[in-house]
C-alpha cells in the first residue's frame, strides 16, 4: 500500500510538471502578443507554426510577423531564459543553505555584477575605453559577468578553509561583500552625469527592453549549463538538507557539491544580471511557492522552478510593458512590488504555523 | 572489522582522544559509554571519517578510511546521527526513502520501496509513513532516522561485513522503544555478521544488548571487555563519580544489573 502511496505521489509529481509546462506554453504566446503593436494569440500561433508549413487559418500582416520575429521573440527568449535561472538557482541555493529564505544574491553574484557594470558606465580611463570599442555591445555584458563572478570567488575563498566551505561562513562573508559592492557601486553612481545615470537604472532595476537574438545567442551556454546540471545535484541537495556529515555518509561528495552549485548559479544568475540587470525576488519565491505545493524533493523543485520562474518573469515583463504605456516600468520593479508583499506573507504564514 | 589504531584527536591545543585503539568485529554489538565530555561522539565521528586523527588511523575491512570511495562506503556502512537539522518538510517516507540514495544508480524503484516498507515496519515508524518529518516528536524522528540507516545497508555488497554507527540511539526514546531499536542492532548483528557501534548512556542497556563495552574517560579509554567484566562498581564510582552496586539481573542471570545508591545530601 505504501508502496502504492509513494507511485501515486509520482504521478501527481508528473502531472504539476505537465501543467506548469502548460502554463509557460500559454503565457509565451499571450506575451509574444501584448505590447503596442497588438498580435492576437492565434495570429501568433499561426506566425510560429509557418515556417514548419503549418498553415493555420488565422491572417497576420508581415509587420506582425517582422515585429515578433525580431523584436518580441528575442525579449520572450530572454524572458525565459532569465527567469529559468534564476528561479533554479534559488532553489539550489536555498538547499545548499539549508534554509528556505536565501537568495541566489547571497553568494555577491548580482551585486558583483551591477557593480562592474556601473565601473564600466562611470569610469572612463583609457583602458575602459579601449575595451568598448573591442567588444562593442558585450562590452557591458562581459563586464558585469565577470564582475559577478569575481565577487563570487572572493566570498567564496573568505567561507572556505583547509578545502572545506562553510555554509554559515559563506552565507556572513555574502552580506558582508555585499554590503561593500552596494557601497562602491552607490559611490560611482553619485560622480555619474544624467546620460550615464539613465544606462544605470537599468542594471539597479532590470529590463528585458534591449534584448536581440545575439544576446540571446551569447547567454545561452551559461543559461543551458545552469539548467541542465543543476538538476543533476538533485539527490545531493535532497541529502544535504539531513545535514552535511549525513550527506556524505549517504554517499556524496559534499565538497565538491557544494563548489559545483555555486559555480553553477554564478555562471546562469551572472548571465542574468549581465543582460537582465538585477531582477528581484523569482529565485526567492518561485522554489517556495512550489514547496508549499509538492514539498522540498529537489527532483521535483528544480525542473518545477525553471518551468514556473519562466512563467512568472514574462508575466511581470507583460505587466511591466503595459501598465504605463507608452512607458516601459522596469522589470525588478514589477517583481520586487509583487515579491515583497508575497514573501512578508510567507514569513507571516511560517510563524503563525510556528515554525 | 572496524578498527582504531592508536587514535589522538584535537582540537586547538586540547586532547579530545588520547591513544585510543579498539575495535568493532563483524557479528557484534559494541556498547561506547562514558562521562558527558568523556569524547564519545568524537570517537564515533572519527570512526566514522568525519573528524581527521592527528595521529593514529582508522581501518574498515583492512582498508584505511580515507581510501575508500565514499560512494562504495555508504552501501556497507551507515550512520545514525545524535540529532538531524533536518528543517524542509519532507514527508516521513521521503525520508527513509533517501537511506536507498547510495544504490539508486542500479536499483529497482519497486525493490527500494519493498526494503523502505520493510525497515518501517520494523522501526515501528508505518504509522506516519505520510507525516511531515518536522511535525514529529524527537523520539519519532529518531526512529525514523534509523530507518533510513537501515534502509541504506539493508542488503549486503557482495560478501563484505556491513557496520552500523548508532550515535545515542535511545536518547529520546521511551522504555519500549529504546529496547526494540537494541534488539534491532542486536538482530542486525546476529542475523548479518554486522558490525554494531553504539554510544550508550544506560550502562544496564549497554549490559544487555552489547558483547563489548568500551568505557571512555577524558578522552582515554579506562575499559573494554565483556559486560561482566567492564561493569564494576569501583570502576564506575571512579568514571561517573556515583555509588552503585553490581548484581546479577533477576532474568538474565548471566547478566550484570547496575543500581545506583541514593544520595544522602544532594549538595
Amino acid at each position: 500500500m505504501k508502496a502504492a502511496l509513494a507511485a501515486s505521489g509520482r504521478t501527481k509529481r508528473y502531472a504539476v510538471l505537465v501543467g506548469l509546462t502548460l502554463l509557460l506554453f500559454v503565457t509565451a504566446i499571450v506575451s509574444l502578443g501584448i505590447g503596442a503593436y497588438s498580435i492576437t494569440p492565434a495570429q501568433v500561433l499561426a506566425i510560429l507554426s509557418e515556417p514548419f508549413g503549418l498553415h493555420l487559418p488565422w491572417s497576420f500582416d508581415n509587420g506582425q510577423r517582422a515585429v515578433l520575429e525580431s523584436i518580441r521573440g528575442p525579449r520572450i527568449a530572454l524572458g525565459v531564459l532569465i527567469g529559468a535561472t534564476l528561479a533554479v538557482s534559488g532553489a539550489a541555493m536555498q538547499g545548499l543553505f539549508r534554509n528556505p529564505l536565501a537568495d541566489p544574491a547571497l553568494i555577491g553574484v548580482s551585486s558583483g555584477a551591477a557593480l562592474a557594470a556601473v565601473a564600466a558606465i562611470v569610469l572612463e580611463t583609457s583602458l575602459l575605453r579601449n575595451m568598448a570599442q573591442l567588444l562593442g555591445h558585450y562590452y557591458l555584458p562581459a563586464a558585469a559577468f565577470l564582475g559577478g563572478f569575481a565577487v563570487t570567488w572572493l566570498v567564496y575563498r573568505f567561507a572556505g578553509s583547509g578545502g572545506r566551505l562553510d555554509v554559515a561562513s559563506l552565507l556572513l562573508a555574502g552580506i558582508a561583500v555585499n554590503a561593500l559592492a552596494g557601497s562602491l557601486t552607490g559611490l560611482l553612481t553619485s560622480i555619474a552625469d544624467d546620460q550615464q545615470l539613465r544606462t544605470l537604472t537599468f542594471w539597479s532595476m532590470g529590463s528585458l527592453g534591449g534584448a536581440n537574438w545575439n544576446q540571446v545567442a551569447a547567454g545561452l551556454p551559461f543559461f543551458l549549463l545552469n539548467l541542465l546540471l543543476l538538476p543533476y545535484f538533485s539527490g545531493a541537495l535532497n541529502a544535504l538538507l539531513l545535514g552535511e556529515a549525513e550527506a556524505g555518509h549517504l554517499g556524496f561528495s559534499v565538497e565538491t557539491v557544494k563548489a559545483a552549485v555555486i559555480v553553477l548559479v554564478a555562471l546562469g544568475v551572472g548571465c542574468c544580471v549581465a543582460l537582465g540587470g538585477i531582477i528581484g525576488f523569482i529565485g526567492l519565491v518561485v522554489p517556495h511557492l512550489l514547496r508549499l505545493r509538492l514539498g522540498p524533493d529537489h527532483r521535483i523543485i528544480l525542473p518545477g522552478s525553471a518551468l514556473l520562474g519562466a512563467s512568472l518573469l514574462l508575466t511581470s515583463d507583460g505587466l511591466a510593458r503595459s501598465l504605463a504605456v507608452p512607458a516601459e516600468i522596469p522589470i525588478g520593479i514589477v517583481t520586487g512590488v509583487l515579491g515583497s508583499p508575497f514573501f512578508l506573507w510567507l514569513l507571516y504564514r511560517q510563524r503563525m504555523l510556528g515554525g | 572489522m572496524l578498527e582504531a589504531r592508536k587514535i589522538v584527536v584535537g582540537i586547538g591545543g586540547k586532547r579530545l582522544l588520547d591513544d585510543i585503539t579498539l575495535c568493532v568485529k563483524p557479528g557484534e554489538v559494541l556498547a561506547v559509554v562514558g562521562p558527558n565530555g568523556a569524547g564519545k561522539s568524537t570517537l564515533l565521528k572519527t570512526m566514522c571519517g568525519d573528524l581527521k586523527p592527528r595521529h593514529g588511523f582508522i581501518t574498515m575491512n583492512g582498508t584505511e578510511l580515507d581510501d575508500w570511495p565514499i560512494a562504495e562506503l555508504a552501501r556497507v556502512r551507515g550512520v545514525l546521527p545524535q540529532n538531524s537539522t533536518l528543517s524542509f518538510p519532507f514527508t516521513v517516507l521521503e525520508v527513509v526513502a533517501m537511506g536507498r540514495s547510495p544504490h539508486r544508480r542500479n536499483g529497482d524503484p519497486a525493490h527500494d520501496d519493498a526494503i523502505v516498507r520493510q525497515a518501517m515496519a520494523l522501526t515501528d515508524t508505518e504509522g506516519f509513513v505520510d507525516r511531515i518529518y518536522t511535525t514529529l516528536s524527537g523520539g519519532e524522528r529518531q526512529r525514523v532516522q534509523l530507518a533510513r540507516v537501515l534502509t541504506q545497508i539493508w542488503e549486503p555488497v557482495g560478501d563484505l561485513p556491513r557496520y552500523l554507527l548508532l550515535d545515542e540511539p535511545t536518547s529520546a526514546l521511551d522504555l519500549a522503544h529504546q529496547h526494540s531499536v537494541l534488539a534491532i542492532a542486536r538482530r542486525f548483528a546476529d542475523r548479518f555478521q554486522a558490525g554494531v557501534l553504539a554510544i550508550l548512556h544506560d550502562l544496564n542497556l549497554a549490559a544487555l544488548y552489547a558483547d563489548r563495552i568500551a568505557v571512555l574517560h577524558s578522552g582515554r579509554l579506562r575499559a573494554f571487555d565483556s559486560p561482566e567484566r567492564v561493569l564494576d562498581a569501583d570502576l564506575i564510582m571512579e568514571i561517573f563519580g556515583y555509588p552503585v552496586t553490581i548484581a546479577a539481573h533477576p532474568v538474565k542471570t548471566d547478566c550484570p544489573l547496575v543500581i545506583p545508591h541514593l544520595l544522602q545530601n544532594p549538595e
